[in-house]
């Protein structure tokens, strides 16, 4: 009998969040332009999915999507977001204040931005309690500072009295954090965590996000161009390109056999193979959202394209327990003719 | 000074000015408020028939500052009429930033029409020249008015103009603030769109609130008394800094009484102290 880590094998129970289809699009002239098309995935409680992809692949915009905060003009044009079965989509203003920050916590990837320069931190951390009616007053203050503590924060009490200006990149993410958690989410959403901080601060952060995953039994949907932040991280790793998710899988699975070619060759781009081995690059660019092919996004970057690539948008082919693959290189109806998978 | 502790000074300051005038709202601006409201005893009204009216007194043991042509102590005037022209100027600076504030946030966070047209409005006030405009309104109103309908009425004409600018520079701020980063993170948070404008965008004006506000209120100070100066104005039983000042409008009087340009000094100094205190506030801050 053979091993195989949890991860790779489906959890008895449902998903805490389960993306289906999702559609962003962004009007332009009389039509629309799909920055995320039918994304479909799964996050169990305890679990961390790594978002993988390059700018402008959608990833960002599918975290946005499933918080109902897609930048306008654009919005959300199709599919479902459930939270513990309940669609999101419905939801009115009022009720989505209660889902963002108390259900989901979202952590920005620039700190210096995302917090207000204005306010101290210990008060944006006692505002979100006050918005979840968890404390307020004194105790709200208290509580914040304990949060500080949470995330590891060198003298959280002086740390709260601070504003954003007065602490270093790796506090203020700490403090991001903080405040993504002071209302005690069950998900907590990182969008490029690490990627506006010095690279031992990274580690840093990384190591506090997985430490706050185990002691809360959070589900991390961590949203990395990194795939080297992807392999410390993730339980599973959806891989997008073009606004789809064109391969799913459990993390060692996908390192140890890539399936889909824009997997594989994100990987072998990775430096760190054989010393003084020539780095292989994907040829081309990402094309630009009016100038998406019809079918898979990737043809015209694919050494491997075939005919109908262009033309077709491929379905997601199972090749392997829990491990999805959008290329018609897995088409049955190929590998029974004997063609290479 | 934040933002908050102003609109909260501006406020109290209302709300105060409203209390001392209940009842007897003449109280508010006339000579009939007593000690230990106002720090010095004697009367601004007080005549002395002994005086010479080509050269009256200088200072002496009982009028500090000398008198004026008919021998009233113009120390004692000069204290009455501040209260008249910085609690008016405070008052109207203090309206202009409530209704500029409420306009501003209004306009900044709703964007589109409703933005348009209250911009357009303000503009339209903007352009109008205030110091007519108060001038117009002192018109239609009766020859003789009393103080309290004085005071209330500039109060309210100069808030109601010095608001737009003060609207304005609210907007720009929140116009712009509202697709910063820190915006979209308060909402991730689950905070309500009134909240996010009142606790993250209305905050981020502040600034250049203050900045209007030590624009508006010297503005005001010499409105009132350039309206008062040109008898429009306070009576001189009841005066203001600028009703005190047609007594020194004559070379002669220059030259025989210099200590009549007493509330020149007076308001200069209050425009100068208030930039320094709120020099001072901001460095502190920072």
């Amino acid at each position: 009998m053979t091993t195989t880590f949890p991860s790779d094998t489906a959890p008895p129970q449902p998903p805490l969040l389960a993306v289906r289809g999702l559609d962003v699009a962004f009007p332009r002239g009389a039509g629309w332009l799909h920055a995320v098309r039918g994304v479909s995935f799964d996050i169990h409680r305890g679990e961390t999915l790594g978002l993988v992809g390059e700018s402008g692949s959608g990833k960002s915009l599918t975290a946005f999507g499933v918080i109902g905060l897609v930048p306008a003009p654009g919005r959300t044009t199709g599919g479902a977001v459930l939270l513990d079965g309940r669609d999101l989509a419905g939801l009115s203003e009022l009720e989505w204040c209660g889902v963002r920050g108390r259900r989901i916590g979202f952590v920005f990837q620039e700190p210096m931005t995302a917090l207000d320069p204005v306010h101290t931190v210990g008060t944006q951390i006692a505002e979100v309690l006050a918005v979840h009616g968890l404390a307020r007053g004194r105790e709200a203050l208290e509580r914040a500072i304990a949060l500080l503590d949470d995330v590891a924060m060198p003298e959280p009490s002086l740390a709260a009295r601070a504003y954003p200006h007065q602490l270093s990149g790796g506090m203020r993410q700490r403090a991001m954090i903080a405040i993504a958690l002071a209302g005690d989410p069950d998900l907590l959403i990182a969008d490029e965590p690490t990627t506006a901080l010095d690279v031992t601060v990274q580690a840093q952060i990384l190591d506090l996000l997985r430490l706050l995953k185990a002691r809360r039994r959070l589900a991390l949907l961590l949203i990395t161009h990194d795939l080297g932040v992807v392999a410390q991280m993730a339980d599973r790793v959806a891989v997008m390109y073009g606004g789809r998710v064109v391969e799913t899988s459990g993390v060692r699975e996908l390192f140890a056999t890539p399936r889909h070619p824009y997997t594989r060759g994100l990987l072998e781009s990775v430096p760190g193979g054989s010393a003084g081995a020539r780095l292989v690059a994907i040829d081309g660019v990402v094309p630009a959202l009016d100038a998406m092919p019809a079918g898979c996004a990737f043809t015209p970057r694919c050494g491997e394209r075939l005919a109908r690539c262009g033309d077709d948008p491929p379905p997601a082919f199972d090749v392997g327990a829990a491990h999805q693959s959008r290329c018609w290189l897995h088409d049955a109806a190929r590998v029974d003719r004997g063609l290479r998978p | 000074m934040s933002l908050r502790r102003l609109l909260l000074i501006a406020g109290v300051l209302l709300v105060a000015t409203a209390w001392l005038g209940r009842g007897d709202p003449g109280a508010l601006v006339g000579p009939s408020l007593q000690p230990p409201l106002t720090p010095v005893r004697g009367s601004p009204t007080t005549t002395d028939a002994t005086t010479d009216a080509a050269a009256p007194p200088a200072a002496t043991r009982r009028a500090w500052l000398g008198t004026d042509p008919i021998g009233r102590d113009v120390f004692v005037r000069v204290v009455h009429g501040g209260r008249v022209s910085v609690v008016l100027a405070a008052t109207a600076t203090a309206l202009a930033l409530l209704i500029g504030v409420l306009v501003g946030a209004a306009a900044g966070a709703a964007g589109g029409v409703i933005d348009t047209t209250l911009m357009r409005l303000s503009e339209l006030v903007i352009v109008l020249p205030a110091l007519y405009v108060l001038l117009a309104v002192r018109a239609a109103l009766p020859l003789v008015v009393s103080p309290v309908t004085l005071f209330l009425v500039t109060a309210a004409v100069l808030g109601a103009i010095g608001a737009p600018l003060v609207a304005r520079a609210a907007r720009a701020v929140i116009a712009s603030e509202r697709s910063r980063d820190f915006v979209q993170a308060a909402v991730a948070t689950g905070a309500s769109p009134w909240r996010v404008l009142v606790r993250h965008l209305v905050p981020q004006a502040g600034p250049v609130v203050v900045a209007q506000a030590l624009v508006l209120f010297p503005a005001f100070l010499l409105a009132e008394a350039t309206m008062s100066f040109a008898g429009l104005g306070f009576p001189s039983d009841n005066p203001s800094w600028g009703t005190l000042l047609q007594d020194a409008a004559s070379v002669r009087a220059l030259d025989t009484a210099p200590w009549l340009l007493a509330p020149v000094v007076a308001m200069a100094a209050t425009v100068w102290a208030i930039n320094v205190a709120a020099d001072a506030t901001s460095r502190r801050r920072s």
